[in-house]
Parts: structure tokens; C-alpha cells; sequence
């Protein structure tokens, strides 16, 4: 049996250690370096003090609720098209939610990383925009029923849904791939 | 000197005051919204049935939103938490007190949906409204979706939702025209308390209101240029001229800076300009096919804007100019076939208009002359104040050309049509966003922390626009709201009337029109000016088309118009209705509080 030194296992256990220290700090320096970059593109000015700590999570929390946005509608648009819910005000909420926010917060997830507000603004005027437009186009064909009105809304919003998890496990396995050429 | 950790603890105690302020505000409004009775309504409108503590707790939210903006690092949640609150407080107390949805235009829109969800098609030739049936088709396609075949909630809450969804395109527009931070907040705030013309129920004008406020946010916000505001060739001809003539105004202009009015520039990439743009001409298209005037204001300033070298997408208005004209030429051709001189036979003609708008409207009782004043009073001084903000904004050296443009651009409908009598409506509405962030930069032209006495000014100021808003906004509450008796009279006579019925009234100040539109006859008497003799009137009516069944409603709410607008007294509505009676010819089908339905004896 190959006798190892014990002290020499120690020093190569504590340099394994050292060198994982080491990969994750570059790890955190450059998702940092990363996070500064996309700040410049979106926003290379901003004249005004605001609390920086305060801005972030405003923007963290905006942009995780037109996430959640995204979910909720395209829930709303499946309780419709399966007719789980009957007539009353909860349905009428997942009618107002789908028209208001569903394929905009579908689409909007196209336009990738940018200003929480202008994403707000794209998110609302669009999805009420679709909507219309796919109402003048069933009114053309002659038939506005429920299920011609949701499915068309809903596959929209569930394309968006499907595309921001396909970015964000195209971006995992992107950073990935950069740990392990390093 | 104080140290930066004394600093931090007291900003976050001074905005744990505030936040306890904003919802002291909030707590006061709620606990006194049940106190709000709109049918205490009198010639000022909803301002007569509201308790003072309702207009308080606005004004201390309103107070705690002057103070925060006054702060050295603005807090974005609480400004923003602070202007929902004082929407939902503005704009939802009619829909949590009013029994039924105000506004008789809104319950015709009800009408125009029910055609459609019902029978999958617009009605031909009744209403030119019909031409741009993109939200009619809207409306019955959120009917389905709800499983309702009644608008009712819907026009309730409308008005609260879009206003709510106008508010951040109304900040990304402020912000990127140039209003420095706190101007831009309050010129949000602005909008909402200067928004007396109440465009924002259901309607088509409402819904397209949002589109052309997010079109303008992307527009101006993305896809603006910097490039010089004067092309090189006009130049090359302009400065030798200036420069022996008035070498003093030329030094000025050239010190005048057009790109610092973009304080808060995006820069997009090839992909994201991409898909805005794509989201832009959705939007357009969606405007095209759902109402006659928003795209023509949308043109204007989009236009204007790359004329004056404002905007990075040049050939834009042109492809706009095209879509209209596609769907004018085409689907709207009924509209305007053989009614041409009824269409533009107001085009240039600024008095008339004028005329129809202004000088018509200043009428009726004269306990209700100050509502109407106070709207043309309110207008005048926005205006004024806009125009004396650019001047301000010049004077520090920042020319804010899209927001002259997009202030200027709305009056052109002034020059096109009368528009029934609301372009100037029309033109407040459209250029409000503008007016606002002008009005903002008066007080705020630049981007430096304001000093406690400043605050309290505009504190003040804000906290002396909210009964203005409660009179102007709802002055016309007495006869525009609907209790759920008014509604009861009209859903009776439905249900009493046969699809071919004729359903009368003395004016149109009732929710009905909302359903069997296509079947049933709906007349108001007076909508054609007022007869000598309304009894006698009424009874020729009547007698034109014997073979339909006659329900002549007649109802508080048209009792209070008849005596604030139409001059005719008190009680004059119902009054009517008694007296038909009294002629033995006629009797009462049904009676509530609020009214009756009176029909010819002999009719079931």
C-alpha cells in the first residue's frame, strides 16, 4: 500500500482550500464587474442622489415583480381557458390581470435586462395594445368566445415565461462554462 | 458638524414620520369615505357630500409628499407609495360611493359591447363611434374572459385603473423631457390632481389615453437625439445674420444647452431598440383601430419632434401618416362618405370652435357657473404657468424642446374640428403630461435640493388643489352619478319592454343604452334643443310610431340637470311624469324614490 505523508496531505488540502477560495472570489469580482457594466448601459447618468442601497432594492423589487407579474398572468389565462373559475369578481380580476399585464410581461422578457420603469410602461401599454388588437381581430373573423379570447393571450404571456427561464439557464450555464475554462 | 451616522439616524427617522404621516392621511380617508354621500350632491358637485376629514387625510398625505420631496436622498417607494395612495383616494372614492357607475357616455359604450358580445359584429351605420371598434371589441372580449355579459364593474372601476396606469408613463415622460428628479415626482402628482376633465372612464378615449402616454415614455425616453436643433445648412444661413445683427442673442442661443434636457438618457441596444420599436407600432396600431383623434395627436408630436431634430426615428411618422390613411380609406369610409362637409366644415375656424367649446358650455344655474369658471380658470393657469416654466428653464440655460412640443402639439385639433364641443377637453387632456412637468419646473427648474420654505410652498400648494380637484373633476356629480334607485328604474323598464320598445326620457342623464341597441329605440326629448311645449312634445312622439310600446323614464338625476343646465326648474323631469298622468292618457308602470316609468294606459 502507497504510504502518503500526512503533512504533505494537509498542505495539499489546504492549497485545494486556498485555490476554491480564490476561484469564488474572482467569481463575486466578476458577477460585480458584470452588475457595474449593465448599471453604465442602462443608466450612464444619473445626476441625482439617491440612497443607493434604497435604489437597488427598489429595482430588484420591480424587476422580480414583473417576474412574478409574468407568472401570476399566465395562471390567470390557464383558470380562464379551463373555465375553473365561474363568473364573480375573483374572474373578473384574472380577466383585467391577463389583459393588463399578460402578453406584455410575455414580451417584455424579449427586451432583456433595461429600466425598470420604461420595462413598466412596455409591460402595461403593450399587453393593453395586444389585447386590443386581438379583439379587433376576432371581431373581424366574427367570434369574440372566451376560449379564442384566452388562448391567443395566454400563449403569448406562457412564450415570455418560457423564454425568461431559457435565459436564465442559457446565462447559468454560460457562467459555468466561463468557471470552468478558468 | 454632525457625523455621518447622527445623519443616517435622523434621515431614518425622519422618514419613519413620514411614513406614519402618509398613513395617518391614509387611515383618515378610509375611516371617513362611508361618511361621502353623493347624493348630497348640490350645483358644485360631490365636494357638497364629502366630510372634511375625507379632504384631510388627503391633505396630510399630500403634505408628507412635499416634505419627502424636500429630502436630501429621495426615498423612490415612499413617493411612489404616497402617489398611489392620493390616486386611489382621488379617483376610487366615486366608485366606492357611487351605487352604480357615473357617466350616461359610459353606459352608451355598455351598449355598443353587449352588440358585439352578443352577436360577434358591430352595428353598420348607427354610431360613428362603431368606426374604430378596437375597444368595443376590447370591452366584450373582457366581458368573455370575466364570464359576464354586463359591463357594470368595469365602468365602476375604470376610471381608478387607468389613472393608476397612466401614472408611470406620466414619470418616465417627465423624466425624460428633462424635468430634473423632484420636478419629475411632482409633476406625477400634478397630473393627477390637475386631471379634472375625466376622460379616463371606460371609454375609447380612456384606454387610448394609456397608449399614447406609453408611446410618447418609449418614444421620448429611448429614442431621443441630440443632435443640434437647427439643421447645418439653415445655420450656415442663420449665424453670419445674427452675428452682424444681434451678436448679444446669438451668444444666448449658442449658450442654451438642448442635450442637458435629458438627464436621465437610455441607451438601448440594437435588440432592445428592436423590440421597442415593435412595442411602439403595436401600440400605434392599437390606437388606430380604437378611436378617431388620439393617433392624429400622437403624429403631431412625434412628428414635430423629428422635424426639430428631437428623435432618432425619422421616417416613423411617415409609416404612422399611412396606417391612419389605410384605415380611414378603408374601414372608416362610412363614416365619412357623403358627410364631408359636416366633417371639416370647421377646419380653420378657431372661433367657432372656440365658440362651441368655451363660450357654449358657460351656462345654467348660477351656483353651477363656478365649477364651469373654475375648470376655464384652472386651464388658463396651467397654461400660463407652462409657458412661464420654459421661460424659467431657458433663463438656467436648458431648452426643453419635446415638452414645448409635446404642450403646443394638442392645439392643433383646435384648428381641425369642434369635436362635439370637447376638443378643448381634448386639448387639457393631451398636453397635460406636458403642462405638468412645465408647471413642476417652474417651481423646480433645477436639480438641487430644495430648502424647507420651498416645501412648505409646495405643500401648500398641493394641499389648495385638492378641493379644486374634487369641484372641477366631479362638479357635475349631481346629475352625473347614479344611485342603485336610478338604476332600478331603468333595469325594471328592460325588463317590462319588448325588444322593438321605444324607451323614453327628457335627457340622457340615466345609465341606460347599455343593451338591445340594434332593437330598441332610445330618445331623449330634449337632445334637440328644448320644445315650448315638452308635454305636447312628448305626446307627438309618442304618436309618430304607434306600433312600438312606449316607456317614458323620468328620474332624479334628470330632474337635477333640467334645473342646473337645461334652466327648466326643479323637480321638472318627474314633474312631467305627474302631469302625463293627471292627463288620464298615461300611468305609472313603476315607481321608486328616485323616479318612475310611466307608460300610455292600455299598454301592458
Amino acid at each position: 500500500m502507497r504510504h502518503i505523508d500526512p503533512r504533505r496531505l494537509e498542505e495539499f488540502e489546504e492549497s485545494e482550500q486556498r485555490r476554491k477560495q480564490e476561484r469564488a472570489k474572482e467569481r463575486e469580482e466578476r458577477a460585480r464587474q458584470r452588475k457595474r457594466e449593465q448599471a453604465k448601459t442602462s443608466q450612464p447618468q444619473q445626476p441625482e442622489t439617491e440612497a443607493p442601497i434604497q435604489l437597488s432594492l427598489w429595482a430588484r423589487v420591480v424587476e422580480q415583480s414583473l417576474g412574478i407579474i409574468n407568472i401570476i398572468t399566465f395562471a390567470c389565462g390557464l383558470i380562464i381557458c379551463t373555465g375553473l373559475l365561474n363568473e364573480g369578481p375573483l374572474r373578473s380580476l384574472a380577466a383585467v390581470a391577463l389583459v393588463c399585464f399578460g402578453p406584455g410581461s410575455g414580451l417584455v422578457q424579449l427586451v432583456g435586462r433595461f429600466d425598470t420603469t420604461v420595462k413598466f410602461v412596455v409591460v402595461t401599454g403593450t399587453s393593453v395594445a395586444i389585447s386590443v388588437l386581438v379583439a379587433q381581430i376576432l371581431l373581424t373573423i366574427g367570434s369574440i368566445g372566451v376560449l379564442q379570447a384566452a388562448i391567443p393571450l395566454t400563449i403569448v404571456t406562457g412564450i415570455g415565461l418560457l423564454l425568461r427561464l431559457w435565459g436564465r439557464r442559457r446565462s447559468d450555464q454560460t457562467e459555468a462554462t466561463e468557471d470552468d475554462e478558468k | 458638524m454632525s457625523s455621518p451616522l447622527t445623519r443616517t439616524h435622523a434621515t431614518k427617522v425622519v422618514t419613519g414620520l413620514l411614513i406614519v404621516l402618509t398613513l395617518a392621511g391614509a387611515l383618515l380617508t378610509v375611516l371617513s369615505v362611508n361618511q361621502v354621500d353623493p347624493l348630497k350632491s348640490g350645483p358644485l358637485g360631490l365636494i357638497e357630500g364629502m366630510p372634511f376629514q375625507y379632504l384631510a387625510g388627503i391633505a396630510l398625505m399630500l403634505v408628507a409628499f412635499g416634505i419627502a420631496l424636500t429630502r436630501e436622498h429621495l426615498n423612490r417607494p415612499l413617493l411612489a407609495a404616497q402617489i398611489f395612495l392620493v390616486i386611489l383616494a382621488l379617483y376610487g372614492v366615486a366608485s366606492l360611493t357611487e351605487g352604480v357607475a357615473r357617466l350616461p357616455t359610459g353606459w352608451v359604450h355598455a351598449g355598443f359591447i353587449d352588440h358585439i358580445q352578443r352577436n360577434d359584429h358591430i352595428l353598420e351605420d348607427y354610431d360613428a363611434r362603431f368606426v374604430w371598434p378596437g375597444f368595443f371589441a376590447f370591452g366584450a372580449m373582457l366581458n368573455e374572459l370575466a364570464g359576464t355579459l354586463q359591463s357594470d364593474d368595469f365602468l365602476a372601476w375604470a376610471p381608478l385603473v387607468q389613472v393608476l396606469l397612466y401614472a408611470v408613463p406620466v414619470w418616465v415622460i417627465a423624466r425624460g423631457i428633462g424635468a430634473p428628479l423632484r420636478a419629475a415626482w411632482l409633476a406625477t402628482m400634478l397630473f393627477m390632481l390637475l386631471n379634472w376633465v375625466g376622460q379616463d372612464y371606460y371609454s375609447p378615449q380612456g384606454i387610448n389615453m394609456l397608449f399614447a402616454l406609453c408611446f410618447l415614455a418609449v418614444l421620448i425616453r429611448v429614442f431621443f437625439s441630440d443632435s443640434p436643433l437647427v439643421p447645418p445648412w439653415l445655420r450656415g444661413l442663420t449665424e453670419p445674420l445674427l452675428a452682424s445683427r444681434a451678436p448679444n442673442l446669438l451668444t444666448r442661443l449658442k449658450n442654451i444647452n438642448l442635450t442637458a434636457a435629458f438627464p436621465d438618457r437610455i441607451r438601448a441596444t440594437g435588440k432592445q431598440e428592436a423590440a421597442l420599436v415593435g412595442a411602439l407600432v403595436i401600440c400605434f396600431i392599437a390606437t388606430v383601430v380604437s378611436h378617431q383623434l388620439t393617433p392624429f395627436f400622437v403624429i403631431v408630436v412625434t412628428a414635430s419632434s423629428v422635424i426639430l431634430n428631437r428623435l432618432k426615428l425619422r421616417v416613423f411618422p411617415v409609416f404612422m401618416l399611412i396606417g391612419v390613411l389605410v384605415w380611414i380609406s378603408y374601414a372608416a369610409a362610412p363614416f365619412w362618405v357623403g358627410k364631408l362637409e359636416a366633417l371639416f366644415g370647421d377646419v380653420g375656424n378657431v372661433d367657432s370652435t372656440l365658440n362651441q367649446n368655451v363660450a357654449n358650455r358657460v351656462k345654467g344655474d348660477p351656483a353651477h357657473i363656478p365649477v364651469i369658471y373654475g375648470r376655464l380658470a384652472l386651464a388658463g393657469t396651467l397654461w400660463l404657468a407652462a409657458v412661464a416654466g420654459v421661460i424659467r428653464r431657458l433663463r438656467t440655460g436648458k431648452a426643453d424642446v419635446l415638452c414645448v412640443v409635446g404642450f403646443l402639439s394638442p392645439f392643433t385639433i383646435l384648428g381641425g374640428q369642434a369635436y362635439g364641443g370637447e376638443a378643448v377637453l381634448r386639448v387639457y387632456l393631451f398636453a397635460l403630461p406636458f403642462t405638468a412637468t412645465l408647471a413642476a419646473m417652474l417651481i423646480a427648474p433645477r436639480e438641487d435640493r430644495w430648502k424647507l420654505p420651498k416645501g412648505l410652498a409646495v405643500c401648500a400648494l398641493l394641499v389648495a388643489l385638492v378641493p379644486t380637484f374634487f369641484i372641477t373633476r366631479y362638479g357635475n356629480e349631481a346629475f352625473e352619478a347614479f344611485s342603485t334607485k336610478d338604476y332600478e328604474l331603468v333595469t325594471e323598464a328592460m325588463q317590462m319592454a319588448p325588444d322593438n320598445a321605444r324607451m323614453l326620457s327628457v335627457n340622457s342623464q340615466l345609465p341606460w343604452r347599455y343593451e338591445r341597441i340594434s332593437t330598441m329605440q332610445y330618445f331623449a326629448i330634449t337632445d334637440d334643443g328644448i320644445p315650448d311645449n315638452l308635454l305636447q312634445h312628448a305626446e307627438t312622439i309618442v304618436a309618430q310610431q304607434t306600433d312600438r310600446p312606449v316607456y317614458f323614464i323620468l328620474s332624479r338625476a334628470q330632474d337635477t340637470y333640467c334645473d342646473i343646465v337645461q334652466g327648466l326648474g326643479k323637480h321638472y323631469a318627474t314633474d312631467l311624469g305627474q302631469t302625463l298622468v293627471n292627463t288620464g292618457q298615461w300611468r305609472i308602470a313603476f315607481e321608486n324614490e328616485q323616479g318612475m316609468i310611466v307608460v300610455p294606459v292600455g299598454q301592458p
